[in-house]
């Protein structure tokens, strides 16, 4: 009885609002929403009847008969669990999109009823010839809602929907006449009883229909003129019921078809995932977007049928499909038809979850699927596992470049259906997680030190609470980000307690993803956003592939390692990748360049060190490559960054380029390698984050980041000077100070180890970095001060203090790097397979095989001397006076202004004049290149999609005489 | 402690003074060869003493008083961390503190220091020298890099007594001999560090008034004066340490340091100034060829 009602109400409806909306307009849109909302009614209490809201089981079924006699004389219907909760889901849909598609039109309530009878009459269906009836009246009401509307394309979508539907219908009914000749009835059941020639056909109609109607590449081009041309709120409704439901009911007959070999469906699924999305490379109207979206999930449930069954197929189909046509309705109800640029006005973070979910970013639901269907991949077939992958990356990247290029509004009134929906993603979201959290584990087993961990953990921790202060002070036109930047510092802190891959991963996604929206609260932020969420979903799809394909282990050796390398290079900016790096941090707010420098960096060091370790003892990766990798970086970073005329832009060189310094210790594989390599990647923590906060204060305070404009700056800041000062001499590596310790015991390294070239150029590369060290400290804070910074005030307490701990910390650590070391060093001699000798502690003199070091001595020294020079000035006689800032030897005249006397811009000209006669190789050339090639080939692909209905038909039969030829085996 | 402190300020009283002598023998020599008469031998002492006891100076910052401070403390840092005369245990400062990079990177600090003194001074020309200074100082540690990199692989030590030690068999196990593309190309490095012709682009007169200290004068200028000289003779002591043996008593240290200060000084008088991108140009390649044949052979 339930079942009827929720299948027949809306029909119901539809008959009585013919009438109503002719004869008394006001009330048939009241009384309709009521219909919906009593079969909205029966669908609940029938799924909690059911049982369905575990997603565990998902078989339990009410079964409904009709009419006299067996179908297809009678409508049977049978409401499974997961059936049910995609009812649930297009009522829904339905009763929110409902106002806005018919407040321009109230005629079209009948049809939008109808619709929704379709829909759940097609996720009930058992028989094949009532899915066809179903199917008809779905179609038919399609095309008329596609006319219905009032936008330009509105015929030539309609005629395209109307044409493929017939074929769609001729090969049906085709199908259906086949089989009942065979086998005499037309349940689904009656499929698996076909044999022979009959079974061949069969399959190959029913799986160009399926295919067509779900829209999977090959076959999506008409899908994606219809969601391109359509109006967005039909084009939203459409996705949540009518498409979610064809996707349902073609998930129920794929394992039934009687193919010889399911893993064609997977390949044809794999394939047409890459090429798919690979054609939506370029796509720029958010409904084709969505479109070749769609055509993403159509070839996953491919995938799946190919690959799952029973009930790890059920559950991995319904969240998928449920969840991404939530999050689709979403993004469509965000677009505004009137406007040229459909999301001009959607407001951020509406838009940026439904994103994210279809992007299958955790902890979101999809994202849960998603990691199942990839581990039972990477059982199946690793280039299958790889073609998915890929896939899914290029999905990302057109899914991310819709969010991030969108100009930026607040969120208005009259969002409140995108917000509910967005709410059932949350929902979903934290449902499914504590479905699956017994899978997760902190128990910190993937790095065996515990005294390692503690360090990481600290870095991280203390990363974040001391850049939060600093999230308050915002210049114009940056928006709110402290949340983001905690929450991004929060998952970093809980990284080294994670126990297995999953939860690493969740928790590196889930910093990532945060740190990019905290970036994108920049003002003038969406390229730099996007190219920092592209980097961050390639290294993170890197690192789900590996994990997936390690199977029990973190990281197996081999390709999962290569594949965890590369994504941590990636992350790290190195050889050519710092490109992200240095638009996401000119882009992000200063402060949150500070914690992405001091901690985020830090998340890559730390994956590279469990990944080393995931075997049980250190296994890197073709270790001098990465020692070259980094060293190379480390000094062409380092030219940049003289070269470079901004305060953030040198900063997020000179960060890349200490990286490269930490992948050289790494790269060693010794005991005295990774010494340096922690101690660097502590010590570079210290420093660098009082430098970005340092230049977030100068920011804040001057509005500007340009060297040219700045100056002086001593005067009014001499706090913010000192810190600076004392980080910059730390880094340039010069004794006493924390830098110099870690050169040391790299070149210790490199030396014992034999790799002379790379310690030259290593050595060469930390020379240059006093170039653009001096260059720092001189363009902002020396020479002279502008007038229009005559006025400015030191930096606020908020950043001041944590600079001043940090500060406090690096001298600790200058002068009694024994402190430091002596926790370290055994820590590192406890881990099993790094080679060569431990450096040895002696009181606060450290000895290698061929040196050694008494940090306190040379610090003594210096305070020493400084104090004997002071002592002298004392004493020799009269204080000297201070002059005014133009009072200068200036051949006798005075200075005109502070600014013609002001020396920054072109400061290392003589050198670009030396080196002119090399080749200027730009990275930005490489990926430039890389983009083009996979420009070309998108558009290649694209290229069947034609926009010609005549075309798609074509597919469509092309399709059916192939995959004919292909079920029987070859010509 | 105690003797510790008398040590060092013997070694830095030591120096100072030899270095100015030896600035003053320098002058008289460069004015011979000019055809002139030149200044007294004493000439340096007495223009240290004289700013030094001038009644009025002026300053510029805090960053640029401190300078001068900071050229001292490196100054005499340097000559402290590296060994005067081995073996001699009276006189043994800090020199088993740190090793060759210790020093190298020690070096590092004064010319910051003074760098920074010279930006604090608002004179455009002080920072135009020190952009030079640093173009150029940036291309000639990469031959000098390679030179280290040479003597800590051949000898398989850092340790500068060490290196001293490996060199005790005679003259011919000097590093001059052992590694004579290395010790060329650290002689064609020590020009530039020295400030001789024709690698002087930072103090460049009659180019950019004098450079850095274009505007320090009276007592900073004193103490300017004072750390270039312990500076330069704490220089030859660390050449003279890796490439000539060491030293095995005091008249042999004074005697191979002066020899070794002569070099810089006559090429300086044969040659003009070269351009700063020329200067660039040949250091990258000249010395840094010449190590590099010397690290080939101490990688096979």
């Amino acid at each position: 009885m339930v079942v009827a009602l929720a299948v027949f109400l809306p029909l119901l409806g539809a008959f009585i609002s013919v009438w109503l909306t002719r004869r008394k307009p006001a009330m048939s849109a009241i009384v309709s929403q009521l219909f919906l909302a009593g079969g909205l009614l029966s669908t609940v209490l029938l799924s909690i009847r059911l049982g369905a809201w575990s997603f565990n089981d998902l078989g339990n079924s009410v079964i409904l008969r009709t009419g006299v006699g067996a179908p297809p004389l009678s409508i049977n219907l049978e409401a499974t669990g997961g059936a049910v909760i995609a009812a649930i889901v297009v009522y829904a849909a339905t009763i929110l999109g409902m106002s806005r598609l018919t407040s321009r039109n109230a005629k079209i309530q009948p049809l939008l009823l109808s619709l929704v009878t379709a829909s759940l009459g097609l996720l009930f269906a058992t028989d094949l010839f009532n899915s066809f009836v179903f199917l008809e009246i779905g179609s038919i009401v399609t095309i008329g809602l596609t006319a219905a509307c009032r936008c330009r394309r509105r015929w030539e979508v309609a005629v395209k929907v109307a044409l493929v539907s017939g074929l769609v219908t001729i090969l049906y009914l085709l199908a259906i006449v086949v089989i009942y000749k065979s086998t005499g009835e037309l349940r689904f059941e009656a499929l698996g009883m076909l044999h022979g020639f009959p079974a061949l056909l069969v399959s190959g109609l029913m799986l160009t229909v399926i295919m067509t109607e779900i829209k999977a590449f090959p076959l999506s081009g008409w899908g994606l003129d219809f969601y391109e041309g359509a109006s967005p709120g039909f084009a939203g409704v459409y996705s949540a019921t009518w498409s979610l439901a064809v996707l349902m009911w073609s998930a129920g007959i794929l394992p039934r078809l009687p193919i010889p070999n399911f893993q064609i469906l997977a390949w044809i699924g794999a394939g047409g995932l890459v090429l798919g999305q690979l054609a939506g490379f370029r796509a720029t109207s958010p409904g084709r977007m969505m479109g070749y979206s769609s055509a993403a999930y159509a070839s996953i449930l491919l995938v799946l049928a190919g690959t799952t069954t029973g009930h790890d197929y059920l559950q991995l189909t319904l969240v998928l499909m449920v969840f991404a046509a939530i999050a689709k309705f979403t993004v469509f109800m965000l677009a505004d038809p009137e406007n040229e640029n459909p999301l001009k006005s959607a407001a951020g973070y509406l838009l940026l979850l439904p994103i994210l979910v279809i992007a299958g970013i955790p902890p979101l639901p999809v994202f849960w699927a998603k990691f199942k269907l990839l581990s039972i991949l990477a059982g199946v077939s690793p280039l299958m596992l790889v073609a998915v992958v890929a896939g899914l990356f290029f999905e990302a990247v057109y899914l991310l470049r819709l969010w991030s290029k969108r100009p930026v509004r607040l969120i208005k009134s009259g969002r409140l259906v995108p917000m509910m929906t967005s709410l059932l993603l949350a929902a979903g979201a934290v449902w499914l997680t504590a479905g699956f959290q017994r899978s997760l584990s902190f128990s910190g087993s993937l790095l065996s030190s515990s005294t390692l961990r503690i360090l990481f953990m600290t870095v991280f921790g203390a990363g974040t609470l001391l850049t939060l202060p600093g999230a308050w002070n915002r210049i114009k036109g940056e928006r709110s980000y402290w949340f983001w930047m905690l929450l991004s510092g929060i998952s970093l802190t809980f990284l080294p307690m994670a126990g297995n891959g999953m939860t690493f991963y969740i928790l590196w996604e889930v910093s990532a993803f945060a740190a990019v929206i905290a970036v994108s609260r920049g003002s003038r932020a969406a390229t730099g956003t996007f190219w920092f969420a592209v980097f961050a979903a390639a290294s993170g799809f890197l690192l789900l592939a590996s994990i997936v394909l390690s199977g029990s282990m973190f990281i197996a050796p081999g390709i999962p390692l290569i594949l965890v390398a590369i994504a941590a290079l990636f992350k790290l900016g190195q050889m050519g990748a710092h490109l992200w790096s240095v638009r996401a941090y000119s882009a992000a707010p200063a402060t949150m360049s500070a914690f992405m420098a001091g901690t985020s960096s830090k998340a890559a060091v730390f994956l590279l060190v469990i990944a080393a370790l995931g075997t049980g003892a250190v296994t890197m990766p073709a270790g001098s490559v990465l020692a070259w990798a980094g060293v190379l970086t480390a000094l062409s970073m380092a030219v940049m960054a003289a070269l470079s005329s901004d305060y953030k832009k040198v900063l997020a060189y000179a960060s890349v380029s200490q990286m490269g310094y930490i992948l050289i210790g790494l790269g060693l594989a010794s005991v005295m390698g990774w010494t340096a390599a922690i101690y660097h990647t502590f010590h570079h923590f210290l420093f660098k984050m009082i430098l970005f906060l340092g230049a977030a204060g100068v920011i804040f305070r001057t509005g500007t980041s340009d060297y040219n404009r700045l100056g002086g700056l001593i005067r009014r800041m001499p706090l913010t000077f000192t810190f600076t000062l004392i980080a910059v001499i730390a880094f340039a590596g010069v004794p006493p100070l924390a830098g110099f310790g870690g050169k040391w015991f790299l070149y210790n390294g490199l030396i014992e180890t034999g790799w002379l070239p790379i310690a030259l150029i290593a050595m060469f590369a930390s020379v240059v970095a006093f170039l653009y060290a001096f260059r720092l400290l001189h363009a902002v804070f020396l020479g002279q001060l502008s007038t229009v910074n005559a006025r400015v005030k030191e930096a606020p307490l908020a950043l001041l203090i944590p600079q001043g701990i940090l500060t406090a910390a690096l001298m600790l650590f200058s002068f009694r790097p024994t402190l430091f070391l002596e926790h370290i060093i055994p820590a590192i001699e406890s881990l099993p397979g790094l080679g060569g000798v431990a450096p040895v502690i002696n009181g606060t003199i450290v000895t290698t095989p061929i040196g050694n070091w008494n940090a306190w001595a040379v610090g003594m020294m210096v305070m020493g001397l400084f104090g004997f020079a002071f002592v002298f000035y004392w004493l020799s006689g009269k204080r000297p006076k201070h002059v005014g800032q133009l009072d200068i030897g200036f051949a006798g005249e005075l200075p005109p202004s502070a600014e013609e006397v002001h020396y920054a811009g072109n400061f290392f000209k003589p050198y670009k004049r030396a080196l002119a006669f090399l080749p200027r190789i730009h990275a930005g050339n490489v990926f430039s290149g890389i983009t083009e090639v996979f420009k070309i080939a998108g558009d290649s692909v694209r290229a069947i999609f034609t926009g010609d209905a005549r075309t798609y038909l074509a597919h469509s039969l092309i399709f059916l005489v192939i995959i004919l030829i292909f079920l029987r085996g070859g010509i | 402690m105690i003797p510790l402190v008398i040590s060092i300020t013997f070694s830095a009283l030591a120096a100072l003074v030899w270095g100015l002598l030896l600035g003053g023998i320098s002058r008289m020599v460069t004015a011979r060869i000019h055809g002139r008469i030149g200044p007294r031998l004493t000439q340096n002492f007495i223009d240290v003493w004289k700013l030094f006891r001038k009644k009025s100076s002026i300053h510029h910052g805090t960053m640029f008083w401190l300078a001068p401070m900071f050229r001292i403390a490196g100054a005499i840092g340097v000559l402290v961390l590296v060994p005067l005369v081995v073996g001699n245990t009276v006189i043994v400062n800090m020199s088993f503190s740190g090793d060759l990079l210790l020093v190298v990177y020690f070096m590092f600090f004064g010319c910051l220091g003074m760098a920074l003194g010279a930006g604090d001074s608002g004179h455009p020309y002080a920072v135009i020298a020190v952009s030079r200074g640093l173009a150029q100082m940036s291309s000639y540690e990469l031959s000098f890099s390679a030179v280290i990199l040479v003597l800590a692989a051949g000898l398989r030590t850092l340790s500068i007594e060490e290196i001293v030690m490996a060199q005790q068999d005679g003259i011919l196990s000097w590093n001059l001999f052992r590694y004579p593309f290395a010790t060329a190309a650290a002689l064609i490095t020590l020009l530039p560090m020295q400030m001789a012709y024709p690698f002087s682009i930072v103090l460049a007169p009659q180019e950019i008034p004098i450079g850095p200290p274009t505007e320090y004068s009276s007592r900073f200028l004193s103490f300017m004066l004072s750390g270039r000289a312990i500076f330069g003779v704490a220089k030859l002591v660390l050449f003279v340490n890796l490439f000539f043996g060491g030293a095995s008593g005091w008249v042999s240290l004074l005697f191979k340091t002066f020899l070794l200060y002569m070099f810089p000084i006559f090429v300086s008088t044969v040659f003009p100034r070269f351009r700063t991108e020329q200067s660039i140009r040949f250091l990258w390649f000249v010395p840094t060829s010449l190590a590099a044949i010397d690290l080939l052979r101490v990688m096979i």
